[in-house]
């Protein structure tokens, strides 16, 4: 499912048209991202926790200069899947 | 474990930004998870922009421990929701450490070039034992090129005779044996019916997806023209839920067909526009924007009876553009 899509069956489920859904999508990602930044992890219901980490740096191999290469330390986001979302999808798609 | 962010207060702060009630924000968010889901359920995938991918990974089975007893119990196979953040995501979060890069480690060839500026160190692929680049001699290289010149002229041609899968299926009616060749200007002389193998004799390639395959880019190989992917897909219709997303390891399969609408047979030319109607009818399920052009072109090569066998589930809409865009001459001709 593409991101027009998304737009598209949302606008079509909450009855709205499809730039008022694109205005909100944009706040949603805007206000998803202030909780990032004050490292605080954001919670929705039914979907799951998004979770940052930091990762230490670490030694890694550049494959194609044959080095190895120290890669500097990052911070990732993650999906703590809620147990609804996880045993919907247990066995794949279709069989919920 | 950094702190977690109630959802109330995620509604507030959203309901403060937009203006709007807090029954509306918690509508529209339910709507986005509601979307995941439901992306999660038709496609496996599902793509949310300025956020990320979340899609289905398979897992196998594995043994495991029970945290709290300490016994050894089977975790069977399963699928698990997994999320991979989109690269603006990523940079966003990395904004701290946008500054560092890469750097070599003490003691490897040109660690001595400055520690966070990666631009200046050269890509030398040095020998591993040594430590020193390799050097090729200039008659080395005279032989390369050579290699390649006999391998342009020698091998490449029986590679392309090779791919091609030979499947003889008996035809029940007549039982001749001619056999039809790939590729464009070639003219199709037995009917080729797709969804009726074994009447036919016809020449098959399989294709194995990899990831970033498109099934436009797959019909331009074969057929040296783009805009017969929809036969592909009416062929391939089992595995190609979307059209836009081919699932890597799938199989599909590639019968022979000529490179031109004129040069082929009447049963192909039904298959192709089959495959635009099933195209149709999926853009349409979607709520594709282009939905109406595929149509279009499925009753320019199938002919109006097709439009008539399908006529009651084409939406009503696009029945009557149809309709009313069948007198209008088309300011350019259209050409496959």
């Amino acid at each position: 499912m593409t991101y027009a899509e998304v737009i598209h069956y949302m606008a079509d489920q909450l009855q709205i048209p499809q730039t008022e859904v694109r205005k909100l999508y944009g706040v949603f990602i805007r206000t998803f991202k202030t909780y990032l930044d004050q490292e605080k992890d954001v919670y929705l219901p039914g979907l799951g926790t998004f979770h940052t980490a930091h990762r230490k740096e670490r030694k890694g191999f550049h494959p194609v200069k044959q080095q190895k290469m120290m890669l500097p330390k990052r911070r990732v986001l993650t999906l703590h899947a809620s147990s609804t979302i996880r045993d919907e999808f247990k066995n794949g798609r279709g069989t919920a | 474990m950094s702190e977690k962010i109630n959802f109330s207060e995620f509604i507030d702060q959203m309901s403060e930004k937009t203006g709007r009630s807090k029954e509306q924000i918690h509508h529209f968010l339910k709507g986005i998870v509601d979307t995941t889901r439901y992306g999660l359920e038709q496609d496996n995938r599902v793509h949310m922009n300025g956020l990320g991918i979340f899609d289905l990974r398979f897992q196998n089975a594995r043994m495991g421990r029970n945290p709290q007893t300490g016994e050894e119990i089977e975790i069977p196979e399963h699928y698990r929701v997994h999320f991979h953040p989109d690269a603006s995501m990523r940079k966003f979060i990395n904004r701290k450490y946008a500054h560092l890069k890469p750097r070599l480690l003490p003691g490897e060839k040109g660690s001595g070039l400055t520690l966070s500026n990666n631009a200046t160190v050269e890509p030398v692929i040095a020998d591993q034992k040594s430590g020193k680049p390799k050097k090729h001699p200039v008659w080395m290289w005279g032989l390369a090129i050579l290699l390649v010149i006999f391998l342009l002229f020698f091998i490449l041609p029986l590679d392309e005779q090779t791919s091609v899968v030979n499947i003889d299926l008996k035809n029940e009616n007549t039982g001749d044996g001619l056999t039809e060749q790939a590729g464009p200007g070639s003219t199709v002389t037995s009917p080729n019916s797709v969804s009726d193998k074994t009447r036919v004799t016809s020449e098959i390639r399989f294709h194995v997806i990899e990831n970033g395959d498109r099934l436009w880019d797959l019909s331009d190989e074969f057929y040296k023209n783009a805009f017969f992917w929809p036969y592909l897909y009416k062929i391939n219709q089992a595995v190609i839920p979307n059209p836009d997303w081919l699932t890597p390891g799938a199989s599909i399969a590639a019968p022979a067909l000529a490179g031109n609408l004129k040069a082929m047979s009447a049963e192909q030319r039904q298959v192709l526009a089959d495959g635009y109607m099933q195209a149709y009818f999926n853009y349409r399920k979607r709520g594709h924007e282009n939905a109406y052009t595929y149509l279009w072109a499925a009753e320019k090569i199938g002919g109006e009876t097709l439009i008539n066998t399908y006529k009651s589930q084409i939406a009503i809409s696009d029945l009557n553009r149809l309709k009313d865009m069948r007198h209008v001459k088309p300011v350019f001709a259209v050409t496959y």
